[in-house]
């Protein structure tokens, strides 16, 4: 059957490979992808170790539902203790390799120690190697897949690689896969280089067993038309998520120059004009919705560069956030951070934080060694991102991610570094939006829009819509509201969402494809469906928001190991003593209040089954079997 | 194409991200008012048959801004 | 009337799905190797294109076989395999000019599109329809109308008509 994928522990210090079978037990313990991904971290890593010395644990992973009839069952995931954060590291991406993975075999790698000089695994029916990678030491991320390819002669070889940035253990290097797809967050790339280990290369032919294929199909029909039915899926075919912009910066909800103002007057980067590039759309495997576009650039020093994207992050970072209010810029920025192998997101941050610190005078033109570092200034910014990847100059701060860089730059910078347990947030602006505030504060990987983020809070829904998305598959008869600027029902809403995303997480189906954009997509009624058309394996919507729920406890089990307490859980000043500048009526004059920020998370912490202080109590553990961990099953 | 009652009855149909009033906007239109609350918005079409909010009409945006002051 | 399938490779967008679909409809499981369909990629410059059995006529794969075992069904107007008398020798597939004669190596006999008996299961999954199944008659004017919505689209921008 579909679960017939095993697990590899890979010792790069010694060479040594074993597999085994994944029991079905933990199957329904913790499906697969980020959910068994958490229990073998936890299991498998020492409390306290660096992250980058050879005793962090990396885990590649695929889905429970990877390469079968789940619609955009793409997405592999990757774990280990975070460089940037100290915390959980994990990172989700979809792309081809999550299904090439399960097609060799496997589902869950775990790789442990570090190689003597540089490698890449080459996984391929059932087989695990560890070959020689030196000759791909310092190559971009296409070019590394590229040559991995010619290596063996097939143009179908999947690659999970990190670029330059993730060599030099830039603190928020990203794990690439194809032209596009990157496992951003948390500084897995710099996990990888700290290991040597500069890819995973697979490739695969081997049954994945459907076990009700007809049905399967007949469902998996059903859901497409279901999804691209909706205004959402037919906004984002076009344009992919850059669409977003459209309503967030026209209310004033987007973060521009850092956090000075939340909205970019007489923009010019709206998601329409990636038409004048686009040669067309690509699609993650068996996806429908197609978000990304293929682009050429036409001007500039990057005139002719072909590449793929760019996404909303890219327009922050790139754009309002770095004052930048061009086009080009963003498809040159995103070109750039995939080929070193850089977080978009992070270095956008960095780079718009430097640059509230140089006109601050906090960093001076000694610092940037004569780079003006001005709001808008297209060929600072992406000089700043050859520094970070290269790690030259100021990019050798800024690399270290924004607590070590406030250790190097100075007390003085830290009020403008807009950050969340070490990690930056998304260039949206959360003060008028309480819900999403508490996501990002809450978030159990740092700062963080795709742990919980209940972005059909923005979309003023009926309140009798509410009830029904929110009230299932656990009851809830709390309150919630349509006003998005309201503390009323929040915690709940970002509950929900923590339970939803961690479900598809963990069964390697796209966000995009679930209640995260559109109130009309998938939830936990078709989760379970999914699941059993495909592996046979029944477990009810009920069950699987327990398993998201066991999945996203022995997270915070596992921060709390490391030291994470309460206080973590928060925002900085700014979000609550500067008042929103622009936008409309709605968004603007915002801030959040301190009281009743701190309410939602007592709140949200007693949905949780957690204490006050955030620790989850020991009838929750027990309720969720998690009393004896760690249990060493796998 | 198929055209279902309920795909027309959506058709060219906004939002306003102002009031939250849903209106409906003229074929290939570009810009269009909102009736319940006045506030001008500048539209784009992900498909002949689907119309978004593209954004501000930035100039009556900082009219209307002033405005409440 | 008769039907054919087209490909229109400038909707692809490359996700698979009828490579994942033609292997479950057709061998039960998901595994592109077993499919009768693939999308060829040219990752680094951008270009996909599906590669299908295009039923062709005179087929070379049925001058081939020494056994007779290809047979033209001229319903569907598409060549058909008879896996009681094919000996799995496999001089189908070095003369199909497409690769649209594969081999499945679990199942261990050669297989092509067949059509799914006439409702191609990759179309009806394939979303941007890049991947169509219409009656012959109509492949001409389609193009000439696709092509034309195209020209009256520019006419319309650049000249104002």
């Amino acid at each position: 059957m579909a679960l017939n994928r095993k697990i590899a522990y890979i010792d790069l210090s010694t060479g040594e490979v074993e597999t085994a079978p994944i029991p079905v037990m933990m199957r329904k313990l913790y499906l697969g992808g980020r959910g068994l991904d958490i229990y073998l971290l936890y299991n498998h890593l020492e409390p306290g170790v660096d992250p980058l010395g050879p005793e962090n644990v990396l885990l590649v992973s695929a889905g429970l539902l990877a390469g079968t009839l789940a619609s955009a069952s793409a997405r592999s995931h990757l774990a280990a203790k975070s460089p940037l954060t100290g915390f959980v590291g994990s990172t989700n991406m979809g792309g081809f390799f999550a299904p090439e993975l399960r097609w060799a075999g496997f589902d869950h790698l775990v790789i442990k120690g570090k190689a003597e000089s540089p490698v890449y695994l080459w996984v391929h029916d059932g087989e695990i190697e560890i070959e020689e990678a030196s000759h791909l030491w310092g190559e971009d991320t296409f070019e590394t897949q590229d040559l991995i390819r010619q290596e063996w002669g097939d143009p179908e070889v999947k690659v999970v690689c990190i670029g330059l940035a993730g060599e030099r253990l830039v603190r928020f290097a990203n794990v690439r896969t194809g032209l596009k797809n990157s496992g951003g967050r948390t500084g897995i790339g710099a996990v990888m280089g700290s290991k040597n280990l500069k890819a995973v290369a697979v490739r695969g032919t081997m049954d994945i067993e459907i076990e009700y294929p007809e049905e399967a199909l007949k469902y998996n029909k059903e859901i497409i038309d279901k999804i691209c039915s909706t205004k959402f899926a037919q906004i984002m075919q076009r344009w992919g998520t850059m669409f977003i912009y459209g309503a967030t910066n026209s209310t004033g909800l987007i973060r521009c120059r850092n956090f000075q103002l939340n909205q970019l007057v007489g923009g010019n980067i709206e998601c329409e004009h990636i038409d004048e590039y686009s040669i067309g759309t690509e699609g993650c495997f068996g996806c429908s919705i197609h978000c990304r576009h293929k682009y050429i650039i036409k001007d500039g020093p990057y005139a002719g560069v072909y590449a793929q994207g760019p996404e909303y992050t890219s327009q922050g970072a790139f754009g309002m956030e770095v004052g930048c209010n061009n086009f080009e810029t963003i498809l040159a920025g995103n070109y750039l951070v995939n080929k070193y192998g850089l977080d978009t997101l992070e270095t956008g941050s960095m780079i718009a934080w430097a640059m509230e610190l140089y006109e601050k005078g906090i960093l001076t033109d000694k610092d940037t060694e004569g780079l003006k570092l001005e709001w808008g200034n297209d060929e600072a910014v992406l000089e700043m991102v050859e520094r970070i990847a290269k790690r030259k100059g100021l990019g050798d701060i800024l690399a270290e991610g924004p607590l070590r860089a406030i250790e190097r730059i100075g007390e003085e910078s830290r009020p403008y570094c807009i950050q969340v347990k070490g990690m930056s947030n998304l260039h949206s602006d959360e003060r008028p939006t309480p819900s999403l505030a508490l996501g990002i504060a809450t978030a159990s990987r740092g700062s963080d829009h795709l742990r919980s983020r209940p972005a059909i809070d923005l979309y003023h829904l009926p309140e009798a819509l509410l009830k029904k998305i929110y009230g299932y598959p656990t009851p809830y008869d709390g309150p919630l509201s349509s006003d998005y600027t309201t503390y009323e029902g929040k915690p709940r809403q970002v509950q929900w969402h923590e339970m939803c995303y961690e479900a598809v997480d963990c069964l390697g189906i796209c966000k995009f494809h679930t209640i995260f954009l559109s109130p009309n997509l998938l939830g936990f009624d078709e989760f379970s469906k999914l699941i059993y058309y495909n592996t046979g394996l029944e477990i009810s919507p009920q069950e699987v928001w327990e398993i998201a729920d066991r999945a996203y406890t022995l997270e915070r089990l596992f921060n709390i190991r490391e030291g994470l307490g309460r206080e973590d859980d928060w925002l900085v000043d700014r979000y609550f003593d500067e008042p929103t500048p622009l936008g409309l009526e709605i968004a603007r004059n915002k801030v959040l209040d301190r009281e009743k920020f701190k309410q939602m998370i007592d709140e949200y912490y007693a949905l949780h089954g957690w204490d006050e202080k955030g620790v989850p109590r020991p009838e929750t553990l027990k309720r969720l079997g998690l009393d004896k961990e760690p249990s060493h099953m796998l | 194409m198929k055209e279902t009652k309920k795909g027309k009855e959506g058709l060219g149909k906004v939002r306003c991200l102002n009031c939250f009033e849903r209106f409906e906007v003229a074929p290939r239109a570009e810009i269009a008012t909102c009736p319940s609350c006045g506030w001008e918005w500048r539209i784009s079409w992900p498909n002949p048959k689907l119309a978004k909010i593209r954004g501000p009409v930035w100039e009556a945006w900082e009219k209307l801004q002033t405005r409440g002051e | 009337m008769q039907k054919i399938l087209i490909v229109d490779h400038e909707r692809c967008t490359g996700c698979r799905l009828c490579e994942l679909v033609c292997s479950v409809k057709n061998a039960g499981v998901s595994n592109p190797s077993r499919a009768r369909i693939h999308i060829i990629k040219w990752e680094m410059e951008g270009f996909e294109l599906p590669m299908v059995c295009p039923q062709c006529e005179p087929a070379p794969c049925m001058a081939v076989c020494p056994v007779d075992a290809l047979s033209r069904d001229g319903d569907l107007e598409r060549v058909v395999i008879d896996y009681d008398l094919c000996i799995g020798c496999k001089l189908c597939v070095a003369a199909c000019p497409f690769g649209g004669m594969g081999i499945d190596t679990v199942a261990k006999k050669v297989i092509k599109c067949e059509l799914c008996d006439g409702d191609p299961t990759c179309v009806d999954f394939c979303q941007p329809q890049a991947l169509q199944y219409v009656p012959a008659g109509t492949v001409n004017l389609r193009k000439k109308r696709e092509a034309g919505l195209k020209f009256s689209e520019l006419m319309r921008r650049f000249a104002g008509v």
